[in-house]
């Protein structure tokens, strides 16, 4: 039988790993507030340190380059996505799935190579 | 050795003239219509020997032939002729050759124009011999593609192109209300795919309409009457679906409207017979009356028109609508003599409506226009083609030794008998007045032909005609034997009354 | 592995032709696509004997020749070959009639144009294949992306980027509409193996494959299930642009490269009604009781179909009104989809009318593509005078014209019988629409013979002869003797189709 106390029991794990994060967080911002050398300067209270200045007309250009990089950084992210779940499998699987794998890498590597090969790699 | 299967060899010479015909060289003109002429000819000779061989006093189907095709849903390539048929399938080389000897003067566009007649006769001859309907479908909506050029191509510039789809768009819409029908007949004409048939004899056997019935459908064998006669009534035409065909006719070129009218009007006639009365007897007798009035109404109409008009060629295009009208009175009484009187009046019709555009055509050719009020005093000047024309407009308005006498007082008759139930027949028409109304019809014609011939050849010469030339012999040779054909059926109807006589028995049977 | 031969031919040409785009620089292009079509062919040949010896088989037998791990995802049964089959035909006729494209038109990326266009059709053999929702959606965006990317291949032409820009947003939408659908259908039921989705849903009953797999059965009438499978109908509505959903299609249609449209006229189209009746026909078609998609899209179909063909007949761009056209075909095909109680005939006539659809569309496209490639425009007035021009072009229109609007002796007739009797059975007894598709079928005429019309009747400003070339000119009498082969092999053909669908039957 559920009742609504062994309901809420459930989200007593949900509640203890909440403060434990949120405590570990605190603990970490400390840490790390302590032992760094602080040096401000005007830059640093920016909100994006190193990226696009959020202020100003929405129609902002950015460099094209950055979605190709994205699209292959996805690519091979996704790559890694099905590697990972294969790879605590490869024995079950055996040659044949190392020959899949091999497959899917190679296709991938193409991919790879042929935007190496038109240039989208460098960047100019 | 199997019989020579001379109905397969009907419908195929002329296609395989076509090709012939495709593969001389463009610039050979002269080679191209000696070759098709010669096609035509040729089956011209092979349908004589196949009415020569076929016996007389038989009511079934002659010269069969029958080969598995789609036995999945049960089609199968299935050719015959009977009385009903023969005549019709003997006009159609004779028409198309009379046609092609006449269009030796186009330098148009010459291979096509050949090439397309000789499809056209394919196809129409196929729609005479198939017994089976998927054949039958597929050779009636070929023959709409070749017309569909011969008119918009050849015909009379700029208002060809608007008639030509007219003429494709009418008949499409009426043959795909057919395809239903057709289909909804299959469907119940058995209980599994491999057991329904496409075939008219067998479906005639099994009455699909039965089978509607018993499913709870009540109204559905009527609807499939009336789209089967809607396709029919179309190509023939019947008022009110007779739009299409003045246009059609005056727009087409002289060959192309002599091919319309002399044939391919009869194909719905001749599917009205083979198809109506056997498949839906019941639904038949129940919209005879009504069937009797449009074709009545035909008649009359068509006539009228065709007395208002200024235009030669569409006074006789007006004028196949009132005469095909009686076809479709003929087929309406369910008589035997009305049955024979609407195929030997298609036959009849045939020879003459051809002669007609024939010589609405010479008349063309020599003075650019076919409106009847420039004309006057031919007759003075082009003696010859002033007595042909006399000689065929008599024959049209049922002059006694003719054959549209003969063929329209068969049909008359047999409305009599139907409307009053004398000859031992049912009275599906239930009045007389049918058969009275349509004798003021022919009184019509005679008015509108005769005025005709008073306005084009009698009274003063015009003298934008002074230098009119008289026939070629070519011409004359292209007229002669519908004239001589016409004589002969008016004198002597009784081989071809007798011999369409057991077929139309057999139809006549069905709803009597 | 012997059944995914299709599949593996497609995926060689696409990495093929991608490793041939690394040292394809300029000119040549057009020899690949020769290349291609040739292994096309010997794919088709191949994959018809594989078809054969499968339908020879059985489904079990077949079933059993293939890895369990691949039978869990892919369908091995003879309608899947014959479909991935089908893929190999349009893809081979599309390296056909692209390859003056590529060779003369294309400046940049011509051998990318050959690779998305055999990935594409690995798109569509792979929806053939799926049975399971994950595989069938990846499939579906594999065919959908590569379509994005080839109505753009024109990159310097403003018209071309719109197309491919709207061709994208459109259909990244209907596919999240689609995903959407599914996810509800997944929710409610725990499975996304169709098999078990269609026991799953409104059967009533599981056979054992359910029950291991711990899935919750549902009724067909669930409202929740009604909305997912409308989603998913909605999504594949997008897809074969059916009436409200075919927005798109003329403005993709227009802009996009002509080779382009013709492929995507039939792939994607032929993509999208595979995955209709994987889904809709054959796992959410519960064997009593109501369809719960039925009425819904009976309506759309009789729409669809009117629709197409009224606004066909005001157009006067022949990329437009083949677009409009084939709006209306996918509405013709759509009454064999809602006469599935027609067990017999409801999927050998959307298999007939694929096969005489690819065929007719492909040659009528390739017309425009061979007159387009000489004078660089689709409008109807270039057409003036073709049949003086170039008598091969103006009769091959001809027949196409004839076979799309269903006039026999051609393949589009026997599809368009087929689908009628469909709908005509009397467990059907949908009358009114087999009136609606002939009525249509009358108009479509009109606009079809109207082309016919400027190419015969009207005299044309230009009278110089056309140079049709070599590989439009084959892939038009391919289609030809195909449109009109089919008539005397009829038989053949019907023996065919039943026979893929009657196995398919006991997936």
């Amino acid at each position: 039988m559920w009742t609504a106390s062994d309901f809420l029991r459930q989200y007593l794990a949900v509640l203890i790993v909440g403060v434990v994060g949120a405590g570990l967080v605190g603990l970490l911002l400390a840490g790390s507030h302590l032992l760094r050398p602080a040096r401000r300067q005007p830059e640093k209270h920016i909100t994006y340190e190193s990226g696009v200045d959020p202020v100003g007309s929405m129609w902002t250009q950015s460099q094209v380059r950055y979605y190709v990089f994205a699209l292959l950084f996805v690519m091979f992210d996704v790559e890694a996505v099905f590697i990972f779940p294969w790879a605590t499998r490869l024995e079950a699987y055996g040659l044949f799935g190392l020959i899949e794998m091999g497959i899917f890498v190679f296709i991938l590597l193409l991919g790879l190579i042929y935007a190496w090969r038109k240039g989208v790699l460098k960047w100019v | 050795m199997a019989e020579f299967p001379i109905l397969s060899a009907l419908v195929f010479l002329p296609l395989i003239g076509a090709v012939v015909v495709l593969f001389i060289p463009r610039e050979r003109a002269d080679a191209v219509k000696s070759a098709s002429l010669a096609t035509v000819a040729a089956s011209l000779g092979l349908a004589a020997m196949a009415w020569a061989s076929m016996g007389l006093g038989t009511a079934g189907m002659q010269l069969e032939e029958k080969a598995s095709w789609i036995p999945q849903i049960g089609i199968s390539y299935h050719l015959g002729v009977d009385g009903i048929s023969m005549p019709l399938v003997f006009l159609t080389p004779l028409v198309t050759l009379l046609a092609l000897m006449y269009s030796w003067i186009v330098e148009d566009r010459v291979k096509e124009y050949f090439v397309f007649f000789l499809i056209l006769q394919s196809a129409m001859t196929g729609v005479f011999v198939a017994l089976d309907m998927f054949l039958f479908y597929i050779f009636w909506e070929v023959s709409l593609v070749p017309m569909y050029f011969l008119i918009g191509v050849w015909g009379h510039k700029p208002r060809c192109e608007y008639a030509a789809i007219k003429f494709f768009l009418y008949t499409l819409a009426g043959s795909v209300l057919m395809l239903l029908a057709l289909i909804a007949c299959w469907w119940y004409s058995g209980p599994t795919l491999g057991q329904r048939t496409f075939d008219l004899l067998e479906l005639a056997e099994r009455q699909p309409t039965l089978g509607m019935s018993a499913a709870g459908l009540a109204t559905l064998p009527m609807l499939c009457f009336w789209g089967f006669f809607i396709g029919f009534a179309i190509k023939v035409p019947c008022f009110p679906f007779h739009t299409w065909l003045p246009d059609a006719h005056v727009e087409a070129p002289t060959a192309g409207s002599v091919v319309l009218a002399g044939l391919l009007l009869k194909l719905g006639g001749y599917a009205m017979i083979r198809i109506l009365p056997t498949l839906f007897p019941t639904q038949f007798k129940e919209a005879a009356v009504t069937v009797g009035i449009l074709a009545l109404i035909s008649i009359i109409y068509g006539s009228l028109v065709a007395m208002a008009q200024p235009n030669l060629k569409k006074l006789i295009a007006y004028s196949s609508i009132g005469h095909m009208g009686f076809v479709t009175l003929g087929i309406a009484s369910g008589t035997v003599e009305g049955i024979q009187g609407a195929v030997f009046q298609m036959f009849s019709h045939g020879l003459l409506t051809s002669a007609l555009f024939l010589l609405a055509g010479i008349l063309y050719e020599r003075a650019h226009t076919y409106e009847i009020d420039r004309y006057g005093g031919l007759g003075q000047i082009v003696p010859v083609y002033c007595g042909i024309f006399v000689f065929i407009a008599m024959g049209s308005l049922g002059l006694p030794s003719m054959s549209g006498f003969v063929a329209e007082l068969w049909v008359l008759i047999g409305t009599y008998n139907a409307g009053t139930g004398v000859g031992g027949s049912t009275a599906l028409l239930g009045t007389p007045w049918f058969a009275y109304l349509a004798v003021g019809g022919i009184l019509l014609a005679a008015a509108y032909l005769l005025w005709t011939v008073q306005r084009v050849l009698m009274g003063d010469l015009k003298p934008d005609w002074a230098a009119m030339k008289d026939m070629t012999r070519l011409e004359v040779a292209c007229l002669a034997p519908l004239m001589a054909g016409t004589l002969w059926l008016g004198c002597y109807p009784g081989p071809l009354l007798a011999f369409i006589l057991p077929s139309a028995k057999a139809i006549s049977q069905w709803v009597i | 592995m012997l059944f995914l031969f299709p599949e593996l031919i497609l995926c060689g040409l696409g990495l093929g032709a991608t490793v041939a785009a690394l040292f394809c620089r300029g000119r040549g292009a057009g020899r690949w696509a020769l290349y291609g079509f040739f292994v096309c062919l010997a794919g088709v040949v191949t994959g018809l004997c594989l078809l054969a010896y499968a339908i020879d088989l059985g489904p079990e037998a077949t079933g059993q020749l293939t890895p369990e791990f691949i039978a869990r995802t892919f369908a091995v049964d003879p309608l899947s070959l014959f479909f991935s089959t089908l893929a190999l035909a349009v893809c081979g006729l599309a390296m056909l009639f692209s390859m003056e494209f590529v060779e003369e038109v294309l400046e940049e990326h011509p051998a990318e144009f050959l690779a998305l266009i055999a990935f594409a059709s690995l798109g569509i053999a792979c929806v053939a294949r799926s049975r399971d929702l994950i595989t069938l959606f990846f499939s579906l965006e594999l065919v959908s992306i590569s379509g994005y990317l080839l109505s753009g291949m024109l990159r310097r032409e403003p018209r071309s980027l719109e197309a491919a820009l709207k061709y994208f947003l459109i259909g990244a939408v209907s596919s999240a509409i689609m995903l959407f659908g599914m996810s509800l259908i997944y929710g409610l039921t725990g499975a996304t193996d169709l098999r078990v989705l269609r026991d799953a849903v409104g059967e009533g009953h599981l056979h054992a494959v359910g029950q291991l797999a711990g899935v919750r059965m549902v009724s067909s009438q669930d409202p929740m299930v009604i909305t997912g499978i409308l989603c998913i109908v909605v999504g594949l509505g997008f897809k074969i642009a059916m009436v409200p959903f075919h927005m798109w299609c003329p403005d993709v249609y227009e802009g996009a490269p002509t080779p382009a449209t013709a492929f995507l006229s039939v792939g994607p189209k032929a993509a999208g009604f595979v995955a209709i009746v994987r889904l809709l026909m054959l796992t959410f078609a519960p064997s009593s009781g109501p369809v719960p998609w039925a009425q819904p899209v009976l309506w759309l179909c009789a729409l669809t179909m009117t629709l197409g063909n009224v606004v066909a007949c005001r157009q006067t761009n022949l990329k437009r009104m083949l677009a409009y056209s084939s709006i209306a075909h996918s509405g013709y095909i759509l009454i064999a989809v809602v006469s599935l109680g027609s067990a017999d005939l409801a999927l050998p006539a959307i298999v007939m009318y694929l096969i005489a659809y690819v065929l007719m569309n492909v040659g009528a496209f390739s017309v425009v593509i061979a007159l387009s490639n000489i004078e660089g425009r689709e409008d109807i007035h270039a057409y003036n005078g073709l049949s003086k021009r170039s008598p091969y072009l103006a009769y091959a229109w001809v027949i196409f014209a004839m076979s799309l609007a269903g006039v026999p002796p051609t393949a589009g007739f026997l599809g368009k019988l087929y689908v009628f009797m469909a709908a005509l059975d009397d467990r059907v007894r949908l009358y009114w629409l087999a009136v609606v598709g002939v009525a249509n079928a009358v108009i479509s005429v009109w606009y079809y013979f109207r082309v016919a019309r400027h190419m015969f009747f009207v005299e044309g400003v230009r009278t110089e002869p056309i140079r049709v070339g070599r590989g439009a000119g084959w892939a038009i009498g391919l289609s030809l003797a195909g449109t009109l082969v089919l008539v005397p092999l009829f038989p053949w053909l019907i023996s065919f189709a039943t026979s893929a669908a009657q196995v398919l039957g006991a997936w």
